[in-house]
């Protein structure tokens, strides 16, 4: 699996050991980056630092946790179309916590309610897979025809920027500028809070759940309420990255919910290394500059290229990136991966209905 | 009615897949403290006997009583919550977790006071290898570091399914030392193909044959049993 | 409710019955794909989720076929063999070799794999839709509505192959090889059944049966890159309702799922119809996960 281990609460990625000092380092790099680069190169960095929250999300879910959500976006347009509803419709004018408080609340309701059949029938994942894939899609939708509360298909726009002032305290976001230091703010915090999560004793149980939840059950756990929680955690940080993205970007829109930007978050977990936290969120980085110096690409030439990568990188380096660094990993998958009467391993592992001995 | 001596019964328990009966209505009691055995060629059901006692997989028929209660259809979760726990024929270990994770997670101990954890491990032999991966582990291994987290879980009834599965006769001992020591704390029933192994911890043995239960009784009975030996054709040693 | 009367009573017979008809050929599309993917995931227990975009292909495959003078029913049959081609391809470059992972892996490939060729698609042929000419036009009234001629022999030929696979399943020795394997993957093994051969063979048969729907239903949806999502969400929704039965339980599946969104989306809208089936499914898996049909009872297991 990843290169992190329970207890160890560090991931190498690219070479380096990261683990809280990462973060700090990661932070120190931004506040540089923020000191040199031009408002344009702040606006990217600060857009992939928000995506990369939904990064972070699927990292949790799925990276460390084993769980498949195929729709994450799903968390990203609904705290975007919460945040921007919120804000002109009932706070308007007013500081922005109701609208933030709202979208991560209606994040964490959705996670739940959707996995809930799911992991309280201990489905099989292709279940939990499709169904989320289903319910972005329906969101997607659903949003592009009701009009009169989510601007139809041409969403909403004007949205306000973050207001964060308290009585006698005006902490008004003015330019898009500021945007920069508090996505850092926030990425570096949402990091530290998954990275102290992994740790725990809770971290442990997941990394376990990923592994063989049957077994963990039969240490007397309560896999699907653990299940539940992560997907609570998971759909509380794509709505926080929607709602910072939709004052960033300006507006939501339907396409928020598409695979495009599901996707975009797969391959920033998979080339950044699965479970490592850190690495989703510097791939996210890296990629998104990546992406504005191919400006001459078509949006349906960058997601096929995505597309590709992700599934090069699934095939070949289910480790990420971080795997070329653990060779002997790479030489197990070139071993493993010849077909055959191995086919049947899956199945024979879990001797359950099959009559055996 | 109700004889405290008696930690499991079952009563008529089946299992069947479509026309296969892989447990068909056995009717098993398993008195505390003992170091009840179930033996039986290969197909015999003693597997699925377990995975039907222990929730992983449900009757068709029959009842299963835990400490006077009913635990028939209840999850694997809620049954191993009661003090009733199994290992794996094959061992089923956490790949990326360290040995000492495994107990921790089985004791639901901090590291920083895994007492229990460390005497489990310490008790199976394992203790040197605690902060392994247990991915990294030799199969002899694993089997031992499943019976720790069996008994880190301070259980009550321990379900073991072939404990002794590929190792020689040197570890096979050993296994049957940890075993006796288990059953001054715990009841516990073991699958086994060992006789060897069978004759040195058995205080009763139930022997299985296509599901049923063939005959049941002392070591020393079960092994001059005509019947039995006529199942297992020459394979008692 | 009251809103729901006053439309039956506004509606006469003859609309009533073109909405049964509309919903009947649905129904069959859906079952074509629906039944591949069934026994896909029976074989496998893992789809793959560019199955819809087999459907695209297949569809794709019709109109580059047709708008090159290619005789329509040729193209059917084209389209299931190139498309079925195609998932034995899949099945033995990325299926085979991630399934033995045991992991997520592979409905992840397939996953990216249904996105590259979703877009390639669009970047060759352009997101707006393709016309397909059907080979009739017009069709016989009844009751004062138009029933396509095509929409009726597609519809019958939907059924006709349907029935066919049926057969294939219940009564031939492919078939029962077939269903061993759905059922115990690790006993027929035993018994001498080659099951990776067993698992190609499904592959390209719910591939053909995949890419032949989209052939077929060409002339009649709209023909974009993107349609394949639709059709792979709902066979996979017609599998849950379905559970882990028998092939009638896929086809009974289609005919609930199908018939309920033709019929919602008749009254009142496809998007809504889309949520309620959606919300339906949730309540199943809630409270039936072993889905409407396994008659042993039987979840879908690993």
């Amino acid at each position: 699996m990843a290169a992190v281990t329970a207890r160890q609460g560090w991931a190498r990625v690219g070479g380096l050991v990261w683990n809280a000092r990462g973060a700090a380092l990661l932070l120190i790099g931004l506040l540089i980056y923020g000191r040199l680069a031009d408002p344009f190169g702040l606006f990217i960095v600060a857009s992939a630092l928000v995506l990369s929250l939904l990064a972070l999300s699927v990292d949790l879910q799925w990276g460390y946790a084993g769980i498949l959500n195929l729709g994450p976006a799903a968390y990203l347009g609904l705290g975007a179309y919460t945040y921007a509803i919120t804000q002109r419709k009932i706070t308007a004018g007013s500081p922005t916590y109701l609208a933030f408080a709202l979208a991560i609340l209606f994040g964490i309701v959705l996670a739940v309610i959707v996995a809930f059949p799911a992991f309280k029938a201990r489905t099989l994942p292709v279940y939990y897979a499709l169904i989320t894939l289903a319910v972005a899609l329906i969101l997607q939708r659903w949003t592009a025809v009701s009009y009169d509360l989510t601007g139809g298909s041409n969403g909403l726009v004007g949205i306000p920027l973050p207001d964060f002032s308290l009585p006698g305290l005006d902490l008004k976001m003015t330019t898009a500028e500021q945007f920069f230091p508090l996505a850092s703010g926030v990425v570096v915090a949402a990091y530290l809070a998954c990275l102290w999560l992994t740790r725990s004793r809770f971290g442990r149980l997941l990394a376990a759940i990923r592994d063989d939840e049957e077994k963990v059950a039969t240490l007397g756990y309560d896999v699907a309420t653990t299940k539940l929680i992560v997907a609570a955690i998971a759909g509380a940080l794509g709505a926080l990255a929607g709602a910072l993205y939709a004052p960033l970007a300006g507006t939501a829109h339907p396409s928020l919910f598409g695979i495009a930007f599901s996707v975009q978050a797969y391959v920033w977990v998979a080339v950044g290394g699965q479970g490592t936290l850190i690495g989703p969120i510097l791939a996210a980085i890296a990629l998104k500059l990546l992406e504005n110096r191919l400006r001459g690409v078509s949006a349906d030439g960058y997601l096929m290229l995505l597309a590709a990568v992700f599934m090069l990188v699934v095939i070949f380096l289910p480790k990420g990136i971080a795997g070329l660094f653990d060779a002997q990993a790479v030489r197990d998958r070139f071993r493993r991966s010849r077909g055959g009467p191995i086919a049947l391993a899956p199945v024979l592992e879990r001797p359950l209905d099959e009559p055996h001995g | 009615m109700a004889d405290p001596g008696v930690v499991l019964r079952t009563a008529g328990l089946s299992r069947h897949f479509g026309g296969v009966r892989a447990v068909d209505s056995v009717d098993l009691e398993v008195r505390a403290g003992h170091i009840h055995c179930i033996i039986g060629p290969n197909g015999a059901g003693k597997s699925t006997l377990f995975n039907v006692i222990s929730g992983m997989i449900p009757a068709t028929a029959g009842r299963v009583v835990f400490q006077e209660e009913t635990i028939t259809g209840k999850s694997p979760q809620a049954i191993s919550r009661l003090g009733l726990v199994r290992s794996f024929q094959t061992p089923r270990v956490f790949a990326a977790m360290t040995v000492l994770d495994h107990v921790l997670l089985a004791s639901r101990e901090r590291p920083e006071n895994g007492a229990r954890s460390r005497e489990a491990l310490a008790r199976v032999g394992l203790l040197e290898r605690g902060d392994m991966l247990a991915g990294d582990l030799a199969h002899g291994e694993k089997k031992r570091l499943e019976l720790a987290m069996a008994l880190a879980m301070r259980p009550r009834l321990i379900l073991l399914d072939e404990p002794t599965a590929g190792m020689n006769a040197h570890e096979s001992e050993a296994i049957a030392g940890i075993v006796r020591e288990a059953a001054s704390t715990a009841t516990v029933v073991v699958i086994e193909h060992d006789i060897d192994f069978v004759r040195g911890i058995a205080d009763w043995v139930t022997v299985l044959h296509k599901g049923m239960v063939l005959r049941e009784g002392t070591i020393a009975e079960i092994e001059q049993d005509q019947e039995v030996r006529r199942v297992y054709l020459g394979d008692i040693g | 409710m009251g809103h729901l009367a006053m439309m039956f009573a506004a509606v006469n017979t003859g609309l009533l019955l073109k909405q049964l008809f509309n919903a009947t050929s649905a129904v069959s599309l859906l079952a074509l794909v629906a039944i591949g993917l069934f026994i896909i995931f029976g074989m496998m227990k893992v789809i793959n989720m560019a199955h819809g975009e087999l459907f695209m292909l297949g569809a794709y495959t019709m109109w580059w076929l047709l708008a090159r003078g290619i005789n329509f029913w040729l193209n059917l049959l084209a389209a299931a063999l190139v498309v079925g081609l195609f998932g034995v391809i899949v099945e033995r470059l990325i299926v085979q070799r991630l399934y033995v992972r045991g992991d997520l892996s592979t409905l992840l490939a397939t996953f990216g794999l249904s996105i590259l060729l979703q877009r390639g698609v669009a970047i060759a042929f352009g997101d707006r839709p393709q016309f397909v000419t059907s080979p009739f036009t017009g069709g016989p009234t009844l009751l004062g509505n138009t029933y396509p001629t095509y929409q009726i022999i597609a519809t019958v030929l939907a059924f006709a192959v349907i029935a066919a696979v049926v057969v294939l399943f219940l009564k031939t020795d492919f078939g029962l090889r077939a269903r061993a394997t759905i059922v115990n993957p690790a006993m027929a093994a035993a018994l001498a059944v080659n099951t990776v051969r067993m698992n190609a063979l499904s592959f390209a048969l719910g591939s053909a049966l995949a890419g032949f729907a989209g052939a077929l239903a060409a002339p009649l949806v709209s023909v974009v890159p993107a349609m394949g999502l639709d059709w792979v969400i709902r066979a996979f929704l017609v599998v849950i309702v379905a559970g882990a039965g028998s092939i009638w339980a896929a086809a009974g599946g289609a005919a609930i799922v199908g018939g309920w969104e033709a019929g919602f989306t008749a009254i009142y809208d496809a998007t809504y119809a889309q949520i309620t089936v959606l919300a339906i499914v949730w309540a199943l898996v809630l409270l039936r996960p072993r889905g409407l049909f396994s008659g042993t009872g039987r979840r879908w297991r690993r």
